[in-house]
């Protein structure tokens, strides 16, 4: 059963006589409960195609389905209701309000959801404790390491229990251990049947992941599957 | 579906700019709350004389002829006489005629004297100029006027300086009678008078000016008994209702000017002041005034509101990318609206309630000034700036209007940023 369907999205820019085509024509299935990376060089497109799956962005042709609602026909007020209900992004600059404590950053989603404050409160607290930070609820994002704010920001993506979590180069901010940490948050999270969507440079997180997506010049290149075996299925292109 | 915390957080973050903002509203709202408070004063002070005292009579009065006419050469002067007013109340077009005169003599108790003569009135002058007495005393009665008694009433201010202690007179804070003055007998010129009552203080004033407070009565017959030939000071006329005032007064002056051989169009010789065409003027230029007042505070609020704007764009801005995070987790674009719609309603309330504080310590202090004394202060019926209910409705309205005018813009702003622009807009 596919979440997500993209069907001949293109992004397209223009800046004077210059055009870029971020993206060119990306057609993408993806069922339930996948763990996939986006991968591909710098400028290829992956934040861009990240940006039109969270909502966050319009592509200027082509059909999104997401849980089997037409979102690229959607207005901007019910975009926003998608990306409230539907969607857990993570970023790789974290985008925590600074003047909010970990907790009221957690909580932000919930706000937007109408939910109330002790529901709010306990919610935010349990995804919290789940991320492994019970005991730095109050604190505000600059009293805390680039690994804490993360797992924050991944809190905050899953306090609405989302169908889709993206993530685009989650720990490309963090060093080694700490972007070890999240790679583990996000295999547990996997395991959990969770759906989740991973842009990265790391092939370590690469590795973790069920299937990976080569992007260039704004088109899918390759998009394998690998299997628990670590046999490899190749679906190039046109096959 | 609004994070109050975060709006304040958001202010919070914003101090000085927010700080001098709420200053300027603050100092918006103390200005036009305190030009319309002191506006209202005037109104009030101008219908409490009108509505007393001879606020709404004619004043006939004789002077010095400025024509060679008739039995007048210039420089003579005209004095009525009593029987004058009976030739006024022939007329269909007066409701009312009473004569005053001025008993030229001081009024003495002890060593203190009172600022006014005495002036001599029938007992119905009590009425047509709303004059009230105070508990324990009386107003003339027919007796008084029949026997030609030497009775006297006086204003609450006359008084206090006559019957007090000199030590405890204090010009600028009238102290209340320390004892009643009823059956004491005071004197006019050498002449002795017993006090049969006070007025009730009143801030009106009578005949050319004369204030309540400071008047001094005595029964016209009296007045009469000491006087050869006697002349009035004036003649108090309340025209008939629903006539036309100039007109009642012209007639007036006619039948008086052809008794005398004097001319009609000698407007020196024989005046006749309407005193409510005369504060008729005076209103329409206190309420010029008020709006004048309203409107330079409504320009110091509008420039206020100016800043409100200018603040609020330099907080979308500066929020640009707190605004990208709410959306990116779900907030509409209402609800960005909204928050700042909110925080400048904050600001402006703030502002606002300050400003209405500091206009009501300022009205207590102008309240609390004594003013007294001074003719044109009492002619004005000794106004003092009042914040009242509807005042204070009009500021909030005009905060509210200038407030909403100010943050729509911003926030509609805010609200049409997407949220990707909003998060790479750093
Ligand atoms: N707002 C924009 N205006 C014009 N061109 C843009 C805009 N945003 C992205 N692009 C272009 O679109 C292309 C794809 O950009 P995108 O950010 O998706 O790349 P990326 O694969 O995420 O790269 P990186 O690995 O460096 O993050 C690039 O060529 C970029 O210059
Ligand atoms: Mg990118």
């Amino acid at each position: 059963m596919s979440l997500v369907q993209l069907k001949d999205i293109s992004k397209h820019y223009q800046s004077g006589d210059e055009h870029v085509y971020a993206l060119d024509g990306v057609t993408l299935t993806i069922k339930k409960g996948e763990f996939l990376s986006i991968l591909g060089p710098s400028g290829s497109g992956k934040s861009t195609l990240m940006n039109v799956l969270g909502c966050l962005d319009k592509p200027t042709a082509g059909f999104y389905q997401l849980d089997d609602h037409d979102v690229s026909s959607f207005s901007s007020k019910e975009l926003a209701a998608v990306r409230n209900s539907k969607i857990g992004f993570v970023f790789q600059s974290f985008n925590l309000l600074e003047y909010a404590t970990a907790l009221e950053n957690v909580m932000l989603p919930l706000v937007y959801a109408g939910v109330n404050l002790r529901k709010r409160r306990a919610k935010a607290a349990e995804l919290l404790e789940r991320v492994g930070l019970g005991d730095r609820m109050s604190h505000k994002p600059n009293q805390l390491s680039g690994g804490q704010k993360q797992r924050v920001a991944i809190a905050r993506a899953l306090v609405n229990d989302p169908q889709i979590i993206l993530a685009d180069e989650p720990t490309g901010a963090l060093d080694s251990k700490s972007g070890a940490e999240i790679e583990a948050l996000f295999s547990e999270l996997h395991h959990e049947g969770r759906t989740l969507i991973v842009v990265t440079h790391d092939i370590s997180l690469a590795r973790r992941t069920k299937r990976i997506i080569n992007i260039k010049d704004g088109k899918v290149v390759d998009d394998e599957i690998l299997e628990p075996s670590s046999t490899i299925y190749h679906r190039r292109e046109g096959d | 579906m609004i994070a109050f915390r975060q709006i304040i957080q958001e202010m919070a973050a914003e101090k000085l700019h927010l700080g001098l903002t709420i200053l300027a509203i603050a100092w918006a709202t103390v200005s036009i709350a305190s030009m319309l408070a002191v506006g209202e004063g005037l109104r009030q002070g101008l219908i409490r004389t009108t509505s007393n005292g001879n606020g709404d009579l004619i004043l006939l009065t004789g002077g010095f002829a400025t024509l060679d006419y008739g039995n007048f050469s210039k420089g003579k002067q005209l004095n009525l006489k009593p029987d004058d007013v009976d030739l006024l109340r022939a007329l269909p077009s007066l409701a009312q005629v009473e004569p005053s005169a001025v008993w030229s003599a001081s009024v003495t108790y002890k060593d203190n004297g009172t600022w006014q003569q005495p002036l001599a009135v029938y007992p119905q002058y009590k009425n047509l100029t709303g004059l009230q007495i105070d508990s324990g005393g009386r107003w003339f009665n027919p007796l008084d006027i029949k026997e030609q008694r030497k009775v006297i009433v006086i204003g609450k201010s006359a008084a206090v300086s006559l019957f007090n202690e000199d030590d405890d007179f204090d010009w600028e804070n009238m102290p209340d009678l320390e004892s009643s003055p009823i059956g004491k007998q005071l004197k006019v010129g050498e002449e002795k008078f017993t006090v049969i009552g006070v007025l009730k203080s009143n801030p009106s004033n009578i005949e050319n000016g004369i204030p309540i407070d400071y008047a001094v009565f005595v029964p016209f017959t009296t007045w009469l008994r000491f006087h050869v030939n006697p002349s009035l000071g004036a003649i108090n006329i309340k025209p008939a209702a629903g006539v036309d005032r100039e007109k009642a007064a012209a007639s007036a002056r006619q039948v008086i000017a052809r008794k005398y051989g004097a001319s009609t169009e000698d407007l020196q010789l024989l005046q006749a002041q309407d005193m409510l065409l005369r504060q008729k003027t005076m209103r329409q230029f206190l309420i010029g005034l008020q709006s004048f007042l309203g409107i330079i505070g409504l320009v110091t609020l509008a420039v206020a509101g100016i800043g409100i704007a200018n603040v609020m764009y330099a907080t979308v801005k500066r929020a640009t990318r707190d605004i990208g995070i709410r959306m990116a987790v779900g907030a509409r674009p209402g609800a960005i609206k909204l928050h700042y719609l909110i925080q400048a309603f904050i600001t402006i309330s703030i502002g606002g309630v300050i400003g209405l504080i500091l206009t009501y310590a300022l009205v207590q202090v102008l309240q609390n000034i004594p003013i007294q004394g001074s003719g044109f202060y009492d002619y004005l019926g000794q106004p003092t700036p009042e914040l009242s209910f509807t005042i204070v409705s009009l500021v909030i309205l005009a905060l509210s209007v200038v407030g909403i005018a100010a943050a729509w813009f911003p926030a509609r702003h805010a609200a049409a940023i997407t949220p990707l622009e909003a998060l790479q807009g750093e």
